[in-house]
């Protein structure tokens, strides 16, 4: 009888910390994916600012080449003499949930960034600010991006918190100046 | 049965592992305070650098335009709009400057406003799939040309753009300052 009670007792404590350790882990689990998912979105956005602020740098007229999901224009990137061609768009993987951004320049091996793109839209507007999609009248084209977090593309998992963040955007109209 | 001698030791047990699961807990939820924070900044910050960019787009003085909406040069300080004068023309829907949006909407407003002016004192409630609303509040001002951290109370060539955008994640408000000066070209 003293036995059972004692294992009973341990037993309850062996629970309670074996839960405990358990949230421990999914709540770790659940931060660090926030955390890639934040700063791939930082990084992702650092190189889309980097090239759009270049469209049509040392490049003739028009600069922007193709104008719909795929979006392709001419800039002198590395400020080099060389116009090249630069071609950003939406990539599957292996499933078509999970979705990588392509980059591909002219010349160069084209870089695929699974990161786990949920939204990729490109819009294009003149001088007015009207949408539109011939090429010679686009002033400025705004770019969203939205990241999933990757345990949405688990279907067995299930959030321990029900505020996390399933997924992050990121947004910007580039005016172009060259 | 348990020994008298050993059920101060097991409450002591019991109770070093209460507290520690509290303390954890506690830590747990303060980081997801924080990662929400994190996430909420990372979005007031492009909402507010994509209201920027709407700002900058537009010309520097309602009186920079003419009838048709095409550019007129400006020669002198006094043409611009007086400093007690910036914000939306009287021609505006009042409505206007307190719209409620989702983000995806937010790219097709931009045609109403014509100049920089328009959004002194301007506020739009964007609302995102995730994180809800975040309010977006303008301020405009005509600053010093040759101290451009003073306000001006007569016009200049210079305005500062004040872009303010809050979110009840955030424990500060992400604040957008820019400044945009007159040019004729």
């Amino acid at each position: 009888m003293e036995a059972a009670i004692q294992l009973l007792i341990v037993g309850l404590i062996l629970l309670a910390v074996l839960g405990f350790v358990g949230s421990l882990h999914q709540s770790s689990y659940e931060k660090t994916a926030a955390i890639v998912l934040q700063s791939n979105l930082v990084a992702i956005s650092s190189v889309l600012e980097s090239d759009f602020n270049k469209i049509g740098y040392h490049a003739g007229k028009p600069a922007i080449q193709r104008a719909d999901s795929v979006f392709s224009f001419l800039s002198d990137l590395h400020n080099s003499g060389t116009v090249c061609t630069v071609q950003y768009y939406k990539s599957a993987k292996l499933s078509t949930q999970d979705q990588g951004l392509c980059r591909k320049v002219s010349g160069e091996n084209s870089i695929y960034s699974y990161v786990h793109v949920s939204k990729l839209n490109f819009a294009y507007f003149d001088s007015t600010g009207i949408p539109t999609s011939t090429l010679a009248a686009i002033r400025s084209v705004n770019v969203m991006l939205e990241l999933q977090n990757p345990q949405l593309l688990d279907p067995t998992y299930k959030y321990s918190d029900s505020t996390a963040i399933p997924s992050l955007f990121w947004t910007k109209t580039f005016y172009i100046q060259n | 049965m348990i020994s008298l001698g050993q059920v101060p030791l097991l409450v002591f047990a019991l109770t070093v592992l209460m507290i520690l699961q509290m303390s954890i807990n506690a830590s747990i939820l303060s980081s997801a305070v924080s990662s929400l924070d994190n996430e909420a900044t990372i979005e007031a910050t492009t909402l507010g650098n994509l209201m920027l960019g709407e700002v900058k787009s537009k010309a520097f003085d309602s009186n920079a335009l003419d009838q048709t909406g095409r550019p007129v040069m400006l020669y002198n300080r006094s043409q611009l709009t007086p400093a007690s004068s910036l914000g939306p023309e009287s021609s505006f829907d009042s409505t206007i400057t307190n719209e409620i949006v989702p983000v995806s909407q937010t790219l097709f407003l931009s045609w109403k406003y014509k100049d920089i002016d328009d959004y002194n004192r301007y506020v739009r409630t964007v609302q995102t799939q995730n994180l809800a609303t975040f309010v977006i509040r303008d301020s405009i001002c005509y600053v010093q040309e040759s101290n451009p951290e003073a306000v001006s109370s007569t016009q200049t060539w210079c305005k500062m753009v004040v872009v303010t955008v809050t979110h009840p994640n955030m424990s500060n408000p992400v604040i957008i300052k820019s400044l945009i000066a007159y040019t004729r070209s």
